[in-house]
């Protein structure tokens, strides 16, 4: 899963998107707006007849984060452009799929961490599905 | 003059048999889905109670199931989740699907609702197999 996360950042950082992995960084001055790239350790499925499994079939979140609501549209439409249709062939020894987007929450606002001024950030999560094999 | 008759006794007894078995069916379609969603909580919870942070919204997770009719079809639905009723399923979204700062840490209840699904249609096709 490391090696699928790290392909899709860095597409997403190739298309001009600031990008973190799972969380910012504490400590971390963040500029908006940005992206988080998030998923499960990889979620392996398929039980074969020698019961190991060797298919991975998960999801990744990407939350949109902005200082308002048509910044984190914007930038979810634009990390969809790169991640929606992306077919990162193979990588680490393992054929992945096309990678598509499976659903879209909707943008809320986050109280939890208030901006300088008293706004609030805004987030937009997408879900993509995410599978691969052994190539 | 010619006349024809028809015996339509049999097509009327075939007829009462297939309304019988639509309402029939539906019961049982509803005993499915509620079989499946309560699986599915049952899921859902199991993997929100191992959270360190977010154990509390385990017991929070409910199903509703809703039943409705139209055009002579019957529609079961099930929804699964975090209650709102409850004020700890307030977490749920930074739960599932994180705040600002990071990702979310429980699994996508997509999961949970994909594993239920072979057994939902196997159901199903029972269901269909008794009810005729």
């Amino acid at each position: 899963m490391n090696d699928i996360i790290a392909a899709l950042k860095a597409a997403l950082v190739a298309a001009g998107l600031r990008v973190y992995d799972t969380a910012v960084p504490s400590g971390t001055t963040v500029q908006y707006p940005y992206v988080l790239l998030w998923s499960s350790a990889g979620r392996m499925t398929s039980v074969s007849v020698c019961d190991s499994r060797s298919v991975l079939d998960d999801t990744v979140g990407v939350t949109a984060v902005g200082i308002l609501a048509d910044q984190v549209r914007l930038t979810a439409r634009k990390a969809r452009s790169i991640l929606d249709g992306l077919e990162p062939g193979v990588i680490a020894g393992r054929h992945v799929d096309e990678v598509r987007l499976f659903d879209s929450r909707p943008i809320v606002v986050d109280r939890d961490f208030p901006l300088v001024g008293g706004s609030y950030p805004m987030t937009g999560v997408d879900i993509y599905r995410v599978s691969s094999t052994p190539a | 003059m010619a006349s024809v008759e028809f015996d339509a006794s049999e097509i009327r007894e075939f007829t009462h048999r297939l309304q019988e078995a639509g309402a029939k069916t539906q019961r049982e379609v509803k005993g499915v889905i509620n079989k499946g969603a309560l699986n599915i909580k049952n899921q859902m919870r199991k993997e929100a109670s191992g959270s360190r942070h977010f154990g509390q919204i385990a017991s929070t997770i409910t199903y509703d199931l809703t039943e409705w009719g139209a055009f002579g079809g019957g529609v079961v639905e099930a929804e699964v989740g975090p209650n709102k009723h409850f004020r700890a399923a307030r977490l749920g979204n930074v739960a599932y699907f994180g705040t600002s700062k990071g990702g979310g840490t429980l699994p996508d209840p997509i999961h949970a609702l994909e594993a239920e699904i072979p057994n939902v249609e196997r159901w199903l096709g029972d269901a269909a197999e008794d009810s005729l």
